[in-house]
């Protein structure tokens, strides 16, 4: 097998994404503005580590393209990227609306927050999946 | 092989704890305090991670030497294991002093900032050296 990139740099969307749910969390029980900046910066950061991510999976995908990496792969592959690009777009949305609105309502940010962190732990799921086909 | 609890774990201590070294590096250009907090933050809910992270470690260790691995398993794994304890003993010196001193130094925070992200990338190269090879 060679040498995959992706799994090293996925820590981070994965941790910095669901961190920033416990820190809406937080900010929505107890209003300190730290929690707010908080959670824009780790979605902010999580958006750019995913960007990454993203690009190294293709490159590992390509370079196991190589070998026989079978059907199971490619299927469990296809829907792991579907959920994983559904997770960038909610905290896409949700890091634009943050960035321009400083009062956003807390029914946007929980909704949000349950989103996105339902998204992200799903295509985290089938991402360890695809490894034990690998 | 049986189901492995440790890896969607070990998100949490990797991406939260060199997510704080940037936010330190922010802290020692800018001087905000909110960089600090953060960071301080990040290093504490790492610390969290990295417990459960420990102990699920073992469950999982457990677990696949009663279904005899072999060997290069129990070695590679010790060899992580150093260095991931090596990093918890960094990161729990640095949040105590950060928690205690509110003056901490530059040269302190970037010690501990320095040798904490050198030993918990290395435990997480291993890390995945243990994960390819089993």
């Amino acid at each position: 097998m060679p040498f995959l990139y992706h799994p090293f740099a996925v820590h981070f969307p994965i941790a910095l994404w669901l961190t920033s749910a416990l820190v809406d969390a937080i900010y929505l029980r107890r209003g300190d503005p730290f929690y707010a900046r908080a959670a824009r910066l780790l979605i902010g950061l999580g958006l750019l580590s995913a960007a990454i991510s993203i690009a190294l999976g293709f490159v590992d995908f390509r370079a196991l393209g190589g070998s026989d990496v079978g059907r199971a792969f490619v299927d469990l592959h296809r829907l792991h990227s579907r959920l994983a690009y559904a997770a960038v777009a909610v905290y896409l949305v949700s890091f634009v609306l943050r960035w321009r609105r400083a009062n956003l309502s807390r029914g946007i940010i929980g909704a949000l927050l349950v989103l996105g962190a339902g998204l992200i732990v799903s295509a985290t799921w089938f991402g360890s999946q695809i490894r034990k086909v690998m | 092989m049986p189901f492995l609890y440790h890896p969607p774990v070990v998100h949490f201590p990797i991406a939260l704890w060199l997510a704080s070294a940037l936010f330190d590096v922010l802290h020692l250009r800018s001087g905000d305090q909110f960089h600090r907090r953060a960071s301080q933050f990040l290093i504490g809910l790492g610390l969290l991670g990295a417990v459960i992270s420990v102990v699920l470690g073992f469950v999982d260790y457990r677990s696949l030497v009663a279904e005899g691995i072999g060997p290069a398993f129990v070695d590679r794994h010790r060899l992580h294991s150093w260095f991931a304890y090596g990093s918890i003993l960094v990161y729990l010196v640095s949040y105590i002093m950060r928690r205690r001193r509110a003056d901490l130094g530059r040269g302190a925070i970037a010690t501990f900032m320095v040798l904490g992200a050198v030993l918990i990338a290395a435990a997480g190269y291993l890390g995945d050296i243990v994960r390819r090879n089993m």
